[in-house]
């Protein structure tokens, strides 16, 4: 249960759904917590109406179950440690034209960081063939996923990006941006990939980080990884179309360029391991917010964009009052949209 | 080094590898997807070497100081086919297969000498009719059961104890024409003894043992990780929790099993000499632990995962330290 400053939130890890909890219900669950229903009466602390409404909401939620006074301390809490046999997740790599890199290089590499997840967005309209001179070097490679956006490149057909996917099992997603039409191109029942054209330009570097409940995930461990680490950018890395290496594409800091430093040496640095440290009980706003460990965070656009603690601009969220609103139409926002040049255009 | 025999595609045994490979420690997995295409066993006077190949890679037996036998079995190649295709399809071939059975048995026979070791071969069957033998004999508690092939003996039980449940002797799993089959435990009252013929195949009838949850414990090495299972209010697993309808998921928490339970449960493993394996038992209605059966290899994700115990990781870490302590 996480607690906001206006009510509280119940995260059903194991069925990944949360629920929203009234404060009173969610002080009749602490005591409940230690005590039976029985007891619970008796202390007097919740009255008898809430400490009913609060067990029927559990029971019929399937939530919890109804056992006799010994069985509390044979249910311990649960373990709410993260941990993860990587040093590096998850890797973004920015690819354009001029992109003269050692993909062989960089791919041994995360592989042996222990990255599972690669995402290659091809900002320039490659041809199929010379993505495949890049993909090539991932293949046999220890990676679970490969996701990839490219731009759409007008001589090439829908058949030569399926075509492209079949060919490197490990891409789970293929996106074609700039396309004439969105559209789903591999059927419902499809493999383990999927194939898509998408009519809009996607500004990579400025569109990311927003958060909407759309985004939230309700797991073990993205819980209980929140905890400890920021839930963006813990054990991730970046590489940008010169090869710059950074915590994430959006965000400032340069770690040195993949043609002269080690991704490993990179990953190891104490400075740049820093801001996988920043939790949500650090950032302003969020640290009340009882979404804050199903929330994604983002440190690349802030809300002051001055202050390291501020909460991620891109959230329209206000734990005080429990309302949504369209983050980019707030006027409060308007300052900190200027200085990232994040323009309505 | 570490030597792991395994199934493929399991993750549960990927993400043990995975922190293999996080810590540097060097490993060699073998799964039923790998042919081991040759064996080289020379037990002279001076010496002893078992080396088995798969592809180009070679492991020499005394060099494995930690070895997990998770599920499967070694694939050996027959070269039959290719240099003697007159005797592919016959009896000689039947024969040469045994022989071969006798050497892969000698092979698990030796990997289960490694000082650390998790799992074994020779156990993958063991036999359920000893094991809650073996129960008895450390005084857990077993529902009551019989094995009879006429209805009179189970009318007379079924007087005796009530509600029966039934389930297979041996293996809850079968194949028929190609279709996998499982043997869900069902239950037994008076009208379905009422159908039942004068005889019949011989038959497992355990009392049923009303619960008020289910305790799946994954044993390794004398630790017992334990996760209570809540599948009453879901009526339709209310025998067996895997015949789960999927999207109305039973709750697994982590459970504490008091210290007298543990111990007869290591005592019970120790007499099975299993040093691994997961184990079900009940907590019933009346406030007792019943055993109900141990399997050699299960899976322990479906209990690390929901309880956030990092099994794999105790896994990973046994046999990396069983490296350090025999190299
Ligand atoms: S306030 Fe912070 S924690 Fe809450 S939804 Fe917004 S970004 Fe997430």
């Amino acid at each position: 249960m996480v607690k906001g400053v206006k009510r509280s939130l119940l995260c059903d890890l194991q069925n990944e759904i949360s629920y929203y909890v009234p404060s009173d219900i969610s002080h009749a669950i602490d005591v409940l917590q230690a005590h039976s229903i029985a007891e619970t009466k008796e202390l007097n602390l919740v009255s008898a109406k809430i400490i009913d409404s609060t067990i029927e909401f559990i029971v019929t939620n399937n939530l919890g179950h109804l056992l006799s006074r010994q069985s509390i301390n044979k249910f311990p809490d649960i373990n709410l440690e993260w941990d993860y046999p990587a040093e590096i997740t998850n890797c973004i790599i920015d690819i354009n034209r001029n992109s003269d890199f050692d993909f062989s290089k960089i791919f041994l590499e995360l592989e042996s960081l222990g990255c599972q997840d690669l995402q290659l967005r091809i900002e320039d309209s490659l041809f199929i063939h010379e993505i495949e001179n890049i993909l090539k070097y991932a293949d046999g490679r220890m990676l679970k996923s490969i996701q990839l956006y490219v731009a759409n490149n007008s001589s090439e057909s829908d058949e030569g990006y399926i075509g492209l996917v079949a060919k490197f099992p490990r891409i789970t997603n293929l996106f074609v941006f700039n396309s004439l039409l969105s559209k789903v191109l591999t059927p419902d029942t499809a493999p383990a990939y999927t194939v898509a054209r998408i009519a809009d330009r996607i500004d990579f570097k400025r569109g990311c980080g927003i958060v909407h409940p759309d985004w939230f995930v309700t797991t073990m461990e993205h819980f209980t990884e929140s905890l400890k680490f920021n839930t963006c950018l813990n054990r991730k890395i970046s590489i940008d179309e010169n090869g710059v290496i950074r915590n994430c594409p959006s965000l400032g800091t340069s770690f040195g360029n993949v043609k002269s430093v080690t991704l490993t040496e990179v990953a190891r640095m104490r400075e740049f391991r820093k801001i996988w440290k920043v939790t949500k009980s650090e950032i302003e706003i969020c640290q009340l917010c009882e979404f804050r460990h199903i929330c994604t965070d983002c440190r690349a656009f802030l809300e002051e964009p001055q202050n390291v603690r501020s909460k991620p601009l891109k959230c329209g969220y206000d734990p005080y009052t429990n309302q949504w609103s369209e983050w980019s139409k707030n006027p409060l926002k308007l300052k900190a949209m200027d200085f990232y040049e994040l323009g309505l255009a | 080094m570490i030597l792991i025999v395994g199934q493929n595609g399991d993750s549960s045994t990927h993400e043990v590898l995975r922190y293999l490979m996080y810590w540097n420690a060097p490993f060699i997995k073998i799964s039923d997807l790998d042919t081991i295409d040759n064996v080289s066993i020379q037990c002279t006077n001076r010496q002893h070497e078992v080396t088995i190949s798969k592809d180009s890679m070679k492991v020499n037996l005394s060099k494995v100081s930690a070895y997990w036998y998770r599920r499967g079995n070694l694939v050996f190649q027959y070269k039959m086919n290719a240099t003697h295709p007159e005797i592919a399809e016959s009896e000689i071939h039947d024969f040469v297969k045994k022989e071969y059975s006798t050497i892969a048995n000698y092979i698990h026979y030796c990997l289960e000498q490694i000082g650390t070791r998790i799992g074994a071969f020779s156990k993958n069957n063991i036999n359920k009719l000893i094991q809650l033998q073996y129960a008895k004999e450390v005084k857990l508690l077993i529902p009551r059961f019989i094995i009879s092939n006429n209805r009179k003996e189970v009318q007379r039980f079924y007087n005796d104890v009530g509600t029966l449940a039934t389930k297979g002797i041996g293996n809850n799993f079968t194949n028929l024409s190609g279709q996998s089959y499982w043997m869900f435990t069902s239950l037994i009252q008076q009208k379905d003894i009422d159908r039942f013929s004068e005889k019949f195949a011989y038959t497992l009838f355990q009392q049923y043992v009303e619960k008020e949850y289910e305790i799946r414990v994954f044993y390794l090495h004398g630790k017992c990780y334990s996760m209570a299972i809540f599948s009453q209010q879901n009526p339709d697993s209310m025998i067996d929790y895997r015949r789960m309808r999927a999207g109305r998921s039973n709750r697994t928490v982590p459970y504490n099993l008091p210290k007298v339970v543990e111990n007869k449960i290591i005592r019970f493993m120790k007499k099975c000499e299993m040093n691994t394996g997961s184990i079900d038992l009940i907590f019933t209605s009346k406030g007792e632990y019943c055993f109900l059966e141990v399997n050699p290899n299960g899976q322990f994700g479906m209990v690390s995962k929901p309880c956030n115990y990092f099994i794999e990781r105790d896994i990973a870490n046994y046999l990396k330290e069983g490296v350090m302590k025999n190299e």
